[in-house]
């Protein structure tokens, strides 16, 4: 589970493919002019999940947790049909328990009554009782079919860039670059082999996951698909680690050098 | 209340019409037992072949008379989100989970005992042991669910009698996950989360002196424990528990610790070098010295057999203690007598 990607509820109930997604939509749909506006709102509502829990001194995998059990819920539901702002507060106060990071409810009320009523916002509703904020996490959990663990790439971006401290050779995620084949020599796990990314590529990859949460891409690919992804557009647009791959004679670069990739 | 003041009662009325009752599934035949987090009750599933489970209902929270919503707790959501993740003979599992009325009700397949009944069914009615092949057999199915879980990166963190379950079948059955956790990455460390883990007579040494940092192999000494329970019908070490003071500080358990000396000896340093660095170092330096006796339990308890896997679980440093990987390849469970099934 915790290392077994295919074995986990993530897997095996939560992803799906984009007609599937586009479905769920269906309804909101009636209420906009451009279909683009929908992604507008997905864009939206991720960055004040991350507001909100950055607020509540929440780790980026706990949001990265929660912006997941928001897309997963509207997987079932409509904006239209709810209130996406009390179920934010929800997937923040659920995902900090389910990341053993836990918040006060108290907080959570308190911040996000804060947050959302602010001139940016001016959602002055958000009821200020925590028995409504626990009813909504009653609801949520239920919709959520009861799986609170997600998956993030984070963790492949890391252990392939070895940062994962001592634990890194004997808990490599299984699902994950082959992990979990017991058998044969093996180069992923050991240290050898291992991706070199500068501090500041590193940081950049993790900006483009942070990113990708913006989307419904967690809904679709596997997080270690992403993490690669990541990986490589870092490649791309981290300007020296770009720059330093060209000039470098061992590395077939053909490729790169044809896509022509320009940061914007 | 108007609309505009509660905009989910539209989605809430939706969600409660499609949700199915406890009771339009179930049959509730009876109450098993209550514990801190709730009570379990027998039922038999109306669908289908009638198959008896558990269901796990958690406690709802009272403010006065009136049941509200304040939160599920953290040990339910342990619960639920790792039961929803696993699967293994030898852990139990998780059928479905039901949400109703402000209530959890978590629904298990059915195992007819525990190893506290077990235990107390040889001491009080048969009055006699727990056979050697019966025994080994017990402990090897224990080891093989706890090596699932741990290869799974999830402690236990409450192993003991009442919380190992048995089918009809004999089949063993790991329960109770409420104080479990993963361990893989966490955002903090575990003494952070939970000041107090395992109860008292299952508690590992470097628990009890304040470690701050532990893993895996406290579940194996509980396991060593309920392995030497299972040999002798009784606590190997029943200390006294020393309650938390009015600031919630957590006392040196120094009855505990004296009960475990006094059969294992005092840890050297040179067997257990991380020893003087724990937080209750000083505390435990005062207790009087003593020698280690277990052969002398095992053989007096008719288990001279089972004391070098006893030996091997119960190392002091957590570090040189018998991992369930290795503990499944222990000789004991290749020497006569051999492990049977039930
Ligand atoms: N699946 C089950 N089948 C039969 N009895 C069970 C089952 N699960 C729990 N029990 C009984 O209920 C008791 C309490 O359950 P447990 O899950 O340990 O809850 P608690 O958190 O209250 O300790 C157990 O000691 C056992 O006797
Ligand atoms: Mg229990």
């Amino acid at each position: 589970m915790a290392t077994d990607y295919w074995a986990s509820s993530h897997y095996k109930r939560w992803i799906f493919d984009r007609a599937t997604i586009k479905q769920a939509r269906a309804l909101d749909l009636q209420y906009v002019e451009d279909p683009e506006y929908i992604d507008f709102l997905g864009i939206f509502f991720a960055n004040l999940i991350s507001k909100l829990g950055k607020k509540l001194s929440m780790r980026q995998r706990a949001i990265a947790t929660a912006t997941v059990f928001f897309r997963r819920f509207y997987m079932k539901n409509a904006y239209c049909e709810t209130d996406p702002f009390i179920v934010i507060a929800a997937c923040c106060y659920v995902a900090a328990k389910a990341e053993e990071f836990p918040v006060h409810i108290k907080n959570v009320v308190t911040e996000a009554r804060l947050l959302f009523a602010n001139d940016e916002y001016g959602i002055k509703s958000f009821p200020s009782d925590n028995s409504k904020l626990a009813e909504m996490e009653f609801y949520l959990v239920d919709d959520l079919e009861c799986d609170l663990i997600a998956f993030h790439p984070y963790r492949t971006l890391m252990t392939l860039c070895g940062r994962e401290g001592s634990s890194v050779s004997h808990d490599t995620e299984a699902g994950e670059l082959g992990a979990g084949v017991q058998d044969g020599p093996r180069y992923w796990g050991t240290g050898e082999g291992k991706l070199e990314l500068q501090e500041s590529a590193l940081q950049m990859a993790w900006f483009i996951i942070n990113d990708t949460y913006r989307s419904d891409l967690c809904l679709i690919y596997p997080p270690h698909l992403i993490a690669i992804a990541a990986i490589y557009l870092t490649l791309v647009f981290h300007e020296s680690t770009h720059e330093s791959l060209k000039s470098a004679q061992s590395w077939q670069y053909t490729p790169f050098l044809a896509l022509k990739f320009k940061p914007s | 209340m108007p609309l505009s003041q509660d905009p989910m009662r539209y989605y809430r009325s939706k969600r409660d019409q499609q949700r199915p009752r406890v009771t339009d599934k179930y049959t509730i035949l009876g109450f098993i037992s209550s514990g801190t987090y709730g009570r379990v009750y027998k039922a038999r599933s109306k669908e289908g072949d009638g198959r008896i489970h558990a269901i796990k209902k958690f406690k709802p929270d009272k403010e006065g008379d009136v049941i509200t919503y304040t939160g599920i707790s953290q040990s339910a959501i342990r619960e639920i989100a790792l039961n929803r993740e696993i699967s293994h003979e030898n852990v139990v599992e998780l059928k479905e989970v039901i949400l109703e009325d402000k209530s959890i009700y978590m629904v298990f397949e059915y195992a007819e005992h525990d190893f506290l009944q077990v235990i107390h069914h040889h001491s009080q009615t048969l009055r006699s042991s727990i056979s050697a092949p019966v025994l080994k057999s017990l402990s090897y199915q224990l080891l093989n669910g706890l090596l699932y879980l741990h290869d799974a990166h999830i402690i236990h963190r409450d192993l003991k009698p009442a919380n190992i379950l048995i089918t009809s079948n004999g089949i063993v059955k790991i329960g109770d996950l409420g104080l479990a956790r993963l361990t893989y990455q966490p955002l903090q460390p575990l003494f952070a989360g939970d000041k107090v883990v395992v109860t008292i007579w299952y508690r590992a040494p470097e628990l009890l002196l304040g470690a701050k940092h532990y893993n895996k192999s406290v579940d194996m000494w509980a396991i060593g424990c309920v392995v030497a329970e299972l040999a002798s019908l009784r606590p190997i070490f029943k200390g006294e528990e020393a309650k938390l003071d009015s600031k919630k500080n957590v006392p040196f358990q120094k009855d505990q610790f004296l009960k475990i000396i006094d059969i294992l000896g005092t840890p050297e340093e040179r067997e257990w070098p991380g020893v003087k660095d724990m937080p209750e170092y000083l505390n435990m330096k005062r207790l009087d010295r003593n020698d280690n006796k277990l052969y002398s339990w095992c053989s007096k308890t008719n288990f001279a057999h089972g004391h070098e896997f006893l030996k091997q679980t119960f190392a002091y440093d957590p570090d040189k203690r018998l991992t369930a990987r290795d503990a499944l390849r222990h000789k004991w469970f290749q020497e006569d007598p051999k492990p049977t099934t039930k």
